[in-house]
C-alpha cells in the first residue's frame, strides 16, 4: 500500500508557475479560435456574442470540484430558464487527450441540456485557456494516470465575451442568477 | 445588545436530503447499493448546487459544517472571551484595482477576516468552503448596517501568477451590482517574493511536499486558516474546516465588540469562604461512597503582604518571647527577602522545587496530601513533612532533633538529594548570586554582604521566626480568661490533658503560655513498629470514595523502592538507646497538619488521641511515660476538641501572606543574569 | 430533474473520489486531533518520547526515531536520537495542526519541546523549549497532553506549583510556542458555569479530546505531581495519598472554552477518545484505578453522562488500564493494562456493552500502545512514569512493533530500550514522508472506500 496523506487544505501545485501564457488576444481574436462541440461540429466562441455567457473550465475525469460546479451550473440554468431569462452556457475541457467531443458529450448528458461543450486542437484550447488566465497544469497520479490542475471559478461574459466577474465555487447557484440578471439589467 | 445571525433557511437534515433524492426519481434498483454514500453525494450537491445556501446533511462530517446549519447552539457571545493569539502582519498586496496598498488599509479600521485563496483550488472544504462562508457574511453585512461597519472580508490569492489583479477584479465584481459592493475585498501579490513573507507571517508557509524516498517533490501544500483580526490588528480566532462558520463568526465577532464596548465578560469573583484558606479540598468522608468534594479554585486566591514581623516582636496570645539569636537579623526587609527564598523554586536543582512545596502554607505549613514527603523528580523521603507554625520556639529542629538552628538547618533540605537536590552550597549561593530578582537585596539587610552561606539561612531563619500562630480559642480562654472562648468539652479535654491522659507531660503547659512541647526525645513505638515488625500480607489500598481493595503487600513491592529502617535519634547519637526516638511535636495548630507522626502513619487526630490511649507501641525501649490511659469514648472526643480548638485566630493574615509571595516561576523571560541560570553544575 | 439521478449513477465511482476528499477532517487516533493532517498509509517512523534513566547512558530525556517502514533498510532499527537535556518526567506528545512540529510534555519540569518533524522526518530538531509554561499559565504544573487546535495547541496540566496537588488547568498555547490562556478545571468554590451533576467537582485534569461535531472537549482527572512523581509503592501504601486521584470527567463547549458538565467518574480517569464515525457522538475513558471503561455520552436532552459500561479484568487485582487506542472505524478498544503487562482488545459492536475479545502479553509491564489507521500495525512501550514502572527484573523497557491480523498480534520486532541505553520509552507517534508530500486523493482512493464501505 502506497503512503497517503488525507488533508484538509488546498492542494498546491507550483509547478504550474513556470507554464509562460500570453494575453496578447483580444477579444475579437478569442471569439474567432476554431474550437470543436460535443456533436464534433467547429464551434467559435463568437457564436455567442450577443449573449450572456457562463463559461467554465474543466475536465470529465474530475474528480471533485468538476461535477459539483456542473451542478451548479445546472441549478443556476435551470431557475433562468423557469425565469425566462436567455443565457448561454459553455463547458471548455482542459483535457483534449482525454475528452473527445463524445465523451463530452455523454458527461454533458447529466448536466443542463443547454451546456455546449467545447475541446479543441492543443493549441487553441491553449489560446483560449491562456487569454482567460485559466491555469491548466498536468498532475500525474501515482496509478499512472493524470488530474488537470486548473482554475474553476465560473467566468460570467459580457455580450461582447468579455469577461464581468468570476464566481468563485462555494458560492450558491442564486448568486449565478443574481448576477445574471443584474448583468442583464445593467445591458439593457 | 447587538444581535444579528445569517439568515436562517430551515434546516434540512438527512432524512430531507434522502427526500429529495426520492423526488428525484431515484430508484432503489437504479442507484448505487451503498445508500448511505449517495446520501452524502446528494447532499453535497444539494448544497453546491442548491440555490439555498444553508442547505446541508449536519450530521455527516464528510461536508464541512460551514456550508450547513450548527448542529448545536452557538455559544452566548459575550460569555466567554477570545484572548489574542499574536499580531496580524501588515504587507504589501495589490488591490483589485491592481494599486499596491497595505493589508491594513484593505482591513479598513475594522474586524477583518482573511483568508488565502487560489483560483485552481480544487478541495471543497478548502477555498470553495472559505467562499461559501464569506458569501453569507457578506449578505448578513448587506442586510445589518452595523454589521457592515464593523466588518471586512478580504481574501488573498496564493498564487500571483495566475491571479493577476484583473482576476481580483472579476471576483469583486460579483458584488458590483449590490448594494453592499466593497465588503469583501480581493487581493493579490505581485509575485512569489512579494507573498513569500505574508504566507510566513501567517503560519500559511506551503509546505515542499517529500516522496516516499525523502526527495523533495514540485507539490505544495498547506492548512486552511481564516484569521479574525481586530482593529488593533491583533488576531483574535482562527477557523479551520470543522467551524469555520458564520454563526460563530458573527458570535465571536459580537464578543468583541461587546468586550470593546466594556460590557463585562466573564464572572464576578466568588464570595469570600471560610474554607478558602485550606487546602485544596479537605477530602473529609473519602473513605465513604457517599463522599462529596468540597474543592476551593486555585486561581481565586488572593495574596496580601502583611507586617509579619509583629508576630515575632509581639506573638499572639499564648506564646512567650521568641527566643532570638542576638546575632539573627530581624527585619521587614530580613523577613521580606526570607520569604522571597523560602518560596522561591528555582532553588532546586531543577527549578521545581522551594521550601513551600513540603511546607505548605494552607495546608499547615506541613502537608496534608501524603503520609512521608517526596523531594525533586520524585525522590522518597522517610519522614513526614513538619510543620513550621511556631518552629522559633523549636529548640531541636527535624523529626530526629539533629539540628538546633534555623540558620543552620535550611541547608539540609537545600542540599538533600532527595529534597531540594542542589548539589552544592556554592551552587546555591551562585543561583541566588545570578537571579536579577535579588540584586541588592542581600546587601540591603546583610552590610553590603553578597549571598553567602551565613545570610542566606539568616534570611530563611528571620521568615520562619515570623510564622508565630496562636491566640485560639483555648489561649483566649486559658490565658485571655475569655470563658466563652471554648465549650465544655475543651475544657474537660484539656483537664484530661494534664490529668488523666498525661498529654502535658511532653506537651507543654505553663501558667503564663503554651509551647505544647517539651521539645525533647520520645520512643513511642511508631519508629520500632516500621523498623522491626513484620509488615502484614496485604495492605488495604483505596481505589475511589467507597472502594477498598486488599493488595498482596508484594504487588507493592514489585513497584516501590523499599524505604530505609528509621532509627530516629540514634543516627544522631550511635547510642543504642536513643533508637527510635522522636522529637516531640507542639500541639498548636496540629488540626491543620495532618497525617500526624514522624512518618505520618496516623491520618486523623482521633487516631493519634487512640493511639496514646493504647499507650503506644510496646517495644522494649518504649518511653514509660506512655502507657494505656483507660480513657472512654467521651474522653477521646474532648480530647480531640482541645487539639481542634488550638487553631490560631491569625492563620488566615499568615496565609494570605504567603499567598502573596512570589514563587520564581519565570522561566524564559527569567530575570536571571550573565551567563549561569543554574543549569547543571 | 432526474438527470441528477442518472448523473449520480453514472459518475459513481468518480464521485467516490470525492468523498476521499471530503473524508479529510476526520483522522485517526494516532495524530490524535481531528484537525491534524493523519498518516493513512505505512507509518515511516515512531518518534517515541523517551525519559532519561539517571545512570543510563547520557541520563536524559529524548526523542528516539524508530525506523518502522518494512521496506527500509533500517527497519525495526534505532535511526536517530536527539537528548534534551535534564530528567523532565517525560511523558506525553503530541503534534500542532499542520503537524510540523511535536510538542512533548515534561510533567516534572514542565518545560515543553518542539521538535520540528517537517524538515527531516527521520532526524526531528529540536526547534524551541518553553521553559516559562508555569510562570506563564499562572502556576500549572505539568503539561501533559499537547493538543492541537486550529492555529493553537491545547496543553493540559496535572498540577499547580503552589501544593503540587491535583488542581489545574487547561492552557492554550499559539502554534509558535507563545502562551495565550488558560483555562482552569471547575472546582466547588468556581463553577464557572458548570453544572456539577454527580458528587465530586476535583479540579483535576489529565487528556483531553475534541468532537467538533458536537462543539465539545471531554477532559478527564489524573492527580497531581506529589502522586504522579511518588513512588508508586509508596504511594499506595500512603492512605492520605490515595485519596488525592481525579474522579471527574469535564464536558467543555469547545467554542466558548467553558466548562458544562462535571460527569461523576470515580477511579482516575486517563485517555479519552473520541469516536471517528460522524453518527457515534460519545468518548470514551478508561477509570485507572477502578479498572472500568466508560462511555460519556448525551442523552436525548442534549445532557451528557458518563455509563460505566464494562470491567477491565478484575479491579481488586489491580490490572491498571492505562493507555488505550481506539479504532478507526470504532469496532475496538485496545486497553494496555500496566501491572499485568497485557494488552486487551474490547469489541465495540454495541459500545454500551464492549466485550473482551482478545488479550496478550506484552511483557512484564506495558504503558502505551499506538495503532496504524488501518489497524494493521500496533506498537507498544512500557514505561508509565519513572517512579511508577515496576522495579527489578520485572523493569522491562523496550519498544515492540507487531501485525494484528484481526485476530493476533504478531510480534514484529522488539527494541530494548534499557540494553540500547535510552531510557524508559514512553509515547508514541508516527512519522511519514508521505505526510509531507501533497499526494493526491486518487491514489488513496481504493483502500479508503473500502473503509467507508459497511
Amino acid at each position: 500500500m502506497s503512503p497517503g496523506l488525507r488533508h484538509s487544505g488546498c492542494v498546491l501545485l507550483l509547478c504550474c508557475l513556470l507554464q509562460p501564457w500570453t494575453m496578447a488576444i483580444a477579444g475579437e481574436g478569442v471569439g474567432a479560435i476554431p474550437l470543436i462541440d460535443q456533436d464534433g461540429a467547429d464551434f467559435r466562441l463568437s457564436a455567442v456574442h450577443g449573449s450572456v455567457v457562463l463559461l467554465l473550465f474543466g475536465f470529465t475525469h474530475c474528480p471533485h470540484i468538476c461535477p459539483l460546479e456542473m451542478s451548479r451550473l445546472t441549478a443556476a440554468l435551470e431557475t433562468l430558464e423557469s425565469r425566462g431569462q436567455e443565457v448561454k452556457a459553455i463547458f471548455i475541457t482542459v483535457d483534449p487527450q482525454r475528452d473527445s467531443p463524445a465523451v463530452i458529450k455523454s458527461y454533458l448528458s447529466h448536466f443542463h441540456p443547454t451546456i455546449i461543450g467545447l475541446t479543441g486542437m492543443p493549441g487553441n484550447l491553449d489560446a483560449v485557456t491562456d487569454y482567460y488566465r485559466v491555469k491548466r497544469v498536468q498532475a500525474p497520479t501515482t496509478q499512472g494516470s493524470y488530474l488537470v490542475d486548473h482554475g474553476n471559478s465560473l467566468y460570467l461574459l459580457n455580450a461582447q465575451g468579455e469577461p464581468e466577474a468570476l464566481v468563485p465555487p462555494g458560492l450558491p447557484s442564486s448568486h449565478i442568477v443574481n448576477l445574471v440578471a443584474a448583468l442583464q439589467e445593467h445591458t439593457h | 445588545m447587538i444581535t444579528w445571525r445569517v439568515w436562517k433557511t430551515e434546516a434540512v437534515h438527512c432524512n430531507t436530503a434522502r427526500r429529495i433524492s426520492l423526488q428525484t426519481g431515484c430508484r432503489c434498483g437504479f442507484c448505487p447499493a451503498n445508500f448511505r454514500m449517495l446520501r452524502r453525494l446528494l447532499i453535497i450537491v444539494v448544497i453546491l448546487a442548491g440555490t439555498s445556501p444553508g442547505q446541508v446533511c449536519a450530521a455527516g462530517e464528510l461536508i464541512a459544517p460551514g456550508y450547513g446549519t450548527l448542529d448545536y447552539v452557538v455559544p452566548t457571545a459575550g460569555s466567554y472571551a477570545l484572548p489574542p493569539l499574536g499580531g496580524a502582519a501588515d504587507a504589501l498586496v495589490v488591490d483589485s484595482n491592481g494599486s499596491e496598498r497595505q493589508l491594513y488599509q484593505l482591513f479598513g479600521e475594522r474586524y477583518a477576516l482573511l483568508s488565502f485563496m487560489y483560483s485552481s483550488c480544487s478541495d471543497v472544504n478548502g477555498c470553495p468552503l472559505t467562499a461559501h462562508v464569506f458569501y453569507r457574511l457578506q449578505r448578513a453585512m448587506a442586510q445589518n448596517p452595523l454589521l457592515a461597519k464593523s466588518l471586512k472580508l478580504v481574501s488573498l490569492s496564493f498564487d500571483p501568477e495566475h491571479d493577476t489583479p484583473q482576476n481580483m477584479h472579476l471576483y469583486a465584481n460579483n458584488f458590483r451590482h449590490t448594494d453592499a459592493p466593497d465588503h469583501w475585498r480581493f487581493a493579490t501579490t505581485r509575485n512569489q517574493q512579494q507573498l513569500a513573507p505574508i504566507l510566513q507571517a501567517y503560519s500559511q508557509d506551503v509546505q515542499q511536499a517529500l516522496a516516499t524516498n525523502g526527495l523533495p517533490t514540485t507539490d505544495f501544500y498547506h492548512v486552511l486558516r481564516v484569521f479574525l483580526i481586530d482593529p488593533q490588528r491583533r488576531i483574535r480566532n482562527i477557523y479551520s474546516v470543522s467551524f469555520l462558520h458564520a454563526d460563530l463568526i458573527l458570535a465571536d465577532l459580537e464578543t468583541l465588540l461587546l468586550q470593546e464596548r466594556g460590557t463585562q465578560v466573564g464572572r464576578q469573583p466568588p464570595p469570600e469562604r471560610p474554607g478558602s484558606f485550606g487546602p485544596g479540598d479537605r477530602k473529609q468522608g473519602y473513605a465513604r461512597a457517599d463522599y462529596r468534594t468540597d474543592s476551593l479554585a486555585l486561581q481565586n486566591r488572593e495574596g496580601q503582604v502583611t507586617d509579619l514581623l509583629r508576630y515575632a516582636s509581639n506573638p499572639p496570645l499564648g506564646l512567650p518571647a521568641v527566643p532570638r539569636p542576638h546575632e539573627l537579623v530581624l527585619s521587614p526587609a530580613s523577613i521580606a527577602l526570607g520569604r522571597k527564598l523560602f518560596f522561591d523554586r528555582r532553588l532546586s536543582l531543577n527549578k521545581t522545587f522551594s521550601c513551600a512545596m513540603c511546607h505548605v502554607p494552607e495546608q499547615g505549613f506541613a502537608n496534608n496530601e501524603m503520609a512521608t514527603a517526596v523531594g525533586i523528580e520524585g525522590r522518597s523521603v522517610r519522614r513526614n513533612a513538619p510543620s513550621l507554625l511556631n518552629v522559633a520556639y523549636a529548640s531541636r529542629l527535624f523529626h530526629d532533633g539533629r539540628e538546633d538552628r534555623l540558620s543552620q538547618q535550611v541547608w539540609a533540605p537545600l542540599l538533600a538529594a532527595n529534597e531540594m537536590g542542589n548539589p552544592s552550597i556554592g551552587y546555591v549561593i551562585n543561583t541566588i548570586r545570578s537571579l536579577a530578582d535579588y540584586d541588592g537585596l542581600f546587601a540591603a539587610v546583610y552590610d553590603a554582604q553578597q549571598p553567602g552561606m551565613q545570610n542566606i539561612g539568616d534570611a530563611l531563619a528571620a521568615y520562619q521566626m515570623t510564622l508565630n500562630a496562636a491566640d485560639s480559642p483555648f489561649d483566649r480562654w486559658y490565658f485571655g480568661g475569655d470563658a466563652q472562648a471554648v465549650g465544655a468539652a475543651v475544657k474537660h479535654g484539656f483537664e484530661l490533658f494534664r490529668g488523666k491522659a498525661g498529654c502535658a507531660s511532653c506537651h507543654t503547659v505553663t501558667k503564663d503560655y503554651a509551647l505544647f512541647s517539651d521539645y525533647a526525645m520520645h520512643n513511642t513505638g511508631v519508629g520500632y513498629l516500621s523498623s522491626q515488625v513484620n509488615s502484614a500480607a496485604t495492605v488495604q489500598v483505596q481505589l475511589a470514595p467507597g472502594v477498598f481493595v486488599d493488595v498482596q503487600r508484594e504487588v507493592l513491592e514489585r513497584v516501590g523502592e523499599p524505604l530505609a529502617a528509621d532509627l530516629g535519634l540514634y543516627e544522631i547519637t550511635e547510642n543504642p538507646a536513643d533508637r527510635w526516638k522522636f522529637k516531640t511535636p507542639t500541639l498548636r495548630n496540629v488540626a491543620l497538619s495532618a497525617p500526624y507522626m514522624h512518618d505520618g502513619s496516623l491520618t486523623s487526630l482521633r487516631e493519634v488521641v487512640e493511639f496514646y490511649n493504647r499507650g503506644g507501641i510496646a517495644n522494649p525501649l518504649l518511653d514509660p511515660l506512655l502507657r494505656p490511659l483507660q480513657l472512654q469514648e467521651q474522653e477521646v472526643d474532648a480530647l480531640v476538641a482541645l487539639l481542634q480548638a488550638l487553631n490560631g485566630s491569625n492563620l488566615p493574615v499568615l496565609l494570605r501572606d504567603a499567598f502573596a509571595a512570589p514563587v520564581g516561576d519565570t522561566g524564559g523571560a527569567s530575570p536571571a543574569k550573565g551567563g549561569q541560570r543554574g543549569q547543571g553544575s | 430533474m432526474n438527470t441528477y439521478c442518472r448523473f449520480f449513477a453514472a459518475t459513481f465511482t468518480v464521485f467516490s473520489l470525492l468523498l476521499v476528499t471530503l473524508s479529510a477532517s476526520q483522522a485517526d487516533e494516532t495524530c490524535q486531533s481531528p484537525y491534524m493532517a493523519k498518516i493513512e498509509g505505512q507509518e515511516d517512523f515512531v518518534y517515541v518520547w523517551t525519559l532519561g534513566v539517571e545512570g543510563l547512558g547520557d541520563g536524559q530525556d529524548k526523542l528516539v526515531t524508530v525506523d518502522v517502514n518494512p521496506a527500509s533498510a533500517n527497519y525495526g532499527k534505532v535511526i536517530h536520537s536527539l537528548s534534551v537535556g535534564g530528567r523532565n518526567e517525560a511523558h506525553h506528545s503530541g503534534f500542532s495542526d499542520d503537524r510540523r512540529f511535536l510538542w512533548a510534555g515534561g510533567l516534572d519540569t514542565s518545560k515543553v519541546f518542539l521538535f520540528d518533524v517537517h524538515s527531516d522526518p527521520a532526524r526531528p530538531k529540536l526547534h524551541k523549549v518553553i521553559d516559562d509554561f508555569v510562570a506563564s499559565s499562572g502556576g500549572v504544573v505539568g503539561p501533559h497532553t499537547t493538543y492541537a487546535l486550529p492555529g493553537r495547541m491545547m496543553i493540559t496540566g496535572l498540577s499547580n506549583n503552589r501544593d503540587h496537588g491535583g488542581r489545574t488547568a487547561m492552557v492554550e498555547y499559539s502554534n509558535s510556542g507563545d502562551y495565550i490562556t488558560t483555562h482552569w478545571m471547575p472546582t466547588d468554590e468556581e463553577l464557572n458555569g458548570a453544572v456539577k451533576s454527580g458528587q465530586f467537582a476535583d479540579g483535576y485534569g489529565y487528556d483531553v479530546r475534541a468532537l467538533p461535531r458536537r462543539n465539545v472537549l471531554v477532559s478527564s482527572s489524573f492527580t497531581g505531581w506529589s502522586n504522579y512523581m511518588m513512588d508508586l509503592g509508596k504511594l499506595m501504601g500512603d492512605a492520605e495519598a490515595m485519596q488525592r486521584f481525579g474522579n471527574t470527567v469535564v464536558v467543555w463547549d469547545l467554542h466558548s472554552r467553558k466548562p458544562k458538565h462535571i460527569l461523576d467518574v470515580p477511579g482516575a480517569p486517563l485517555e479519552v477518545r473520541c469516536a471517528w464515525r460522524p453518527e457515534h457522538n460519545w468518548c470514551l475513558t478508561t477509570s485507572a484505578l477502578t479498572s472500568k471503561i466508560w462511555m460519556i455520552h448525551e442523552d436525548e436532552k442534549g445532557a451528557w453522562q458518563a455509563t460505566d459500561v464494562a470491567d477491565i479484568g478484575v479491579a481488586a487485582d489491580l490490572p491498571f488500564p492505562v493507555d488505550i487506542s481506539i479504532m478507526a472505524d470504532d469496532s475496538a478498544l485496545w486497553v494496555n493494562t500496566f501491572m499485568d503487562g497485557k494488552t486487551r482488545l474490547f469489541d465495540l459492536s454495541d459500545p454500551m456493552h464492549p466485550k473482551q475479545v482478545y488479550e496478550k502479553q506484552i511483557g512484564s509491564q506495558v504503558n502505551m500502545v499506538s495503532q496504524s489507521w488501518d489497524g494493521k500495525r500496533a506498537y507498544y512501550t512500557t514505561s508509565l512514569l519513572a517512579n511508577w514502572d515496576k522495579k527489578g527484573e520485572d523493569n522491562q523497557q523496550f519498544f515492540k512493533a507487531y501485525h494484528w491480523d484481526g485476530k493476533a498480534l504478531q510480534e514484529q520486532f522488539a527494541i530494548d530500550f534499557t540494553s540500547a541505553k535510552l531510557g524508559r520509552p514512553h509515547q508514541m507517534r508516527f512519522g511519514a514522508y508521505a505526510l509531507y508530500a501533497g499526494t493526491k486523493a486518487e491514489q488513496l482512493q481504493d483502500d479508503h472506500l473500502a473503509s467507508l464501505e459497511d
